[in-house]
């Protein structure tokens, strides 16, 4: 078993494990008999990193409006700027549809909607994609003190950035 | 607990609304897309019969239900459905054809007005007629030739006159203004300024009965879109109406906030009527798909996904995305929160998929998409507008950057 190092969320240990014809009891396998609903399992994960992409989002679009309140070029403070200001509005409105979207998905998880597996599925591709753009923008709206590592904004873009990656594996 | 179950009512009337609007309304929407501002009778009569019959609260204006600041002291606050239905209602017959939505019958945005912002008095006098006798149209006139988001602009001027306002000036853009002003017993609803001195306190609202002297439409513009409603120019010129048509408080004083207030209600319809144009778009795509036997595969990794799956999945949660939005800004104004910042939020969200979205869906059809045997190239055009009126994305986008920032208009222009 090898630690690896990893680009972001590096306090979650990151490891390759060898099985090499590794011996278990049967009464071991997840579920019993009846196995587990493998597809529900997954689902659940979706939902559930859904809504910590929108926190993680959410971190980042907090820091950058504060920071641009108070840092100030050309006389007045940056978020005086539309530039800055529109790419703060966006941020806001994205975290929300990504919390609303992994919100809908646990709940249709919860209350076993037909439709949960794909809604869940469709809520983490919506989230993976928004959590990069977010953290993103808030690491661009500090500019040069974003991307040294004296603020926490690049660490939310690397964090934000594995979101896509987790959960590699086809599983249909 | 949260829960994001439509209750069976709107479920019911969803279900009987896609079926008119998959019938009556896609029979006529590229014939109504042709032939530029004529109406089509059957649909006219029919939807007008129809909200007669269920009654004009249908369109949250029957002037009878209680506004949330109505309710009496001490008594529960409840969580009422208006909205949300109305949501629910416009994305169907968004659905069917935005054209001809906007070219119902119906109390429309100067109703709105009315149901939002009247006295009781006024929502008795002016939304009754919305419910008896022939099909009739309301109209809300705000832009002028020199001013559209900067409402406060405005240059249409009411004067005081003993128990009379005289109104003088030029709107543009007023949807349905010929059927609210001269096709029938409508009503419309201008912004003017009863003191230019006091800038953006002395805009009022003011209702104006159908036909009234002074009032007259001067044209009707030809659109990239929903062709089936007609976009008016209206001149007032001496245009009296009696003292009592003034919307809201007749004071100068925060009045502009008034007037604003009307597009928190407003705003997230027209997001919800979006969602049916970029809803139709998808399926129909989804349907041609499937006809030609391609399968969407939920669930692979994303980096196992084709190019055109990746396309139409983030088509759809694109769409889910901006009705969560929109949902949730009409579910705040049934609750009687304050939803500035969310109507403004769902609606630029919203101007920007569907634009997306359709723009996608004629993409992904090719030469056929293009093409007019199919109807993805007009709702493309169709949808753009939403992207525009009742505030441009820019616009909605500036009142969202202003809340989360608490910044007023000095601080971020």
């Amino acid at each position: 078993m090898n630690a690896r190092k990893t680009w972001g969320i590096k306090a979650f240990e990151t490891a390759e494990l060898k099985l090499d014809n590794l011996e278990i009891p049967a009464e071991n396998r997840l579920g019993g008999e009846a196995g587990c609903d493998f597809k529900r399992f997954a689902a659940l994960c979706w939902a559930a990193q859904t809504a910590m992409a929108a926190g993680v989002g959410r971190a980042s679009f907090e820091y950058a409006r504060g920071y641009a309140k108070e840092r100030v070029a050309f006389g007045e403070p940056i978020a005086h700027r539309q530039a800055i200001a529109f790419m703060l509005a966006e941020m806001c409105w994205e975290v929300d549809a990504t919390r609303l979207l992994s919100w809908e998905a646990a709940w249709e998880l919860d209350v076993k909607k037909p439709d949960a597996f794909k809604e869940a599925y469709l809520a983490k591709l919506y989230g993976d994609q928004q959590v990069v753009w977010i953290t993103d923008c808030g690491l661009q709206i500090l500019g040069g003190h974003g991307y040294i590592r004296e603020h926490p904004v690049e660490l939310w873009l690397r964090n934000g950035r594995g979101f896509a990656a987790f959960e590699g594996m086809a599983i249909v | 607990m949260i829960e994001f179950e439509l209750p069976d009512g709107i479920k019911n009337l969803k279900k009987m609304l896609n079926g008119l609007a998959g019938g009556i309304m896609r029979k006529w929407a590229r014939w109504a897309d042709d032939n530029e501002h004529q109406r089509v009778d059957e649909w006219t009569n029919l939807m007008w019969n129809a909200m007669k019959g269920m009654g004009t609260s249908m369109f949250g204006a029957s002037g009878k239900e209680k506004k949330p600041g109505e309710q009496k002291e001490g008594e529960p606050k409840k969580i009422g459905t208006r909205n949300i239905q109305l949501a629910v209602t416009v994305e169907e017959l968004g659905w069917g054809d935005a054209g001809l939505y906007l070219a119902m019958p119906s109390p429309g945005l100067g109703g709105a007005a009315v149901a939002a912002a009247g006295t009781p008095e006024q929502r008795e006098r002016f939304l009754k007629r919305f419910s008896e006798g022939k099909p009739k149209w309301g109209a809300m006139a705000i832009t002028e030739p020199g001013c559209g988001s900067d409402s406060a602009a405005i240059t249409t001027t009411a004067v005081r006159d003993g128990d009379s306002w005289i109104i003088n000036g030029e709107k543009i853009f007023v949807t349905a203004g010929k059927g609210a002003a001269e096709d029938s017993e409508g009503l419309v609803v201008v912004w003017a300024t009863v003191d230019k001195k006091a800038g953006r306190a002395g805009i009022k609202s003011f209702i104006v009965d159908h036909h009234t002297p002074g009032m007259k439409v001067t044209k009707l513009e030809h659109k990239l879109g929903i062709r089936a409603s007609d976009t008016a120019a209206i001149i007032f010129e001496d245009c009296r109406v009696p003292f009592s048509n003034i919307l809201g408080d007749p004071e100068v004083k925060a009045g502009f906030k008034g007037v604003m207030a009307t597009f928190d209600a407003t705003r997230p319809m027209v997001a919800g009527n979006a969602l049916g144009i970029a809803r139709a778009s998808l399926e129909e795509v989804q349907r041609l798909l499937k006809e030609a036997g391609v399968e969407m595969r939920y669930g692979v990794a994303a980096n196992n996904l084709t190019a055109r799956e990746k396309d139409v999945m983030m088509m759809e949660a694109q769409l889910k995305a901006s009705r969560l939005l929109t949902w949730k800004a009409s579910w705040m104004a049934d609750a009687g929160i304050h939803n500035n910042m969310e109507a403004s939020a769902c609606k630029a969200k919203t101007g920007k998929a569907i634009t997306w979205i359709t723009q996608k869906a004629v993409e992904l059809m090719g030469p056929l998409g293009y093409s007019r045997k199919l109807l993805l190239e007009k709702w493309m055009r169709d949808g753009k507008i939403n992207d525009i009126f009742e505030g441009t994305g820019q616009i909605n986008t500036l009142i969202v950057a202003r809340r989360i920032l608490d910044y007023g208009r000095d601080e971020l222009k």
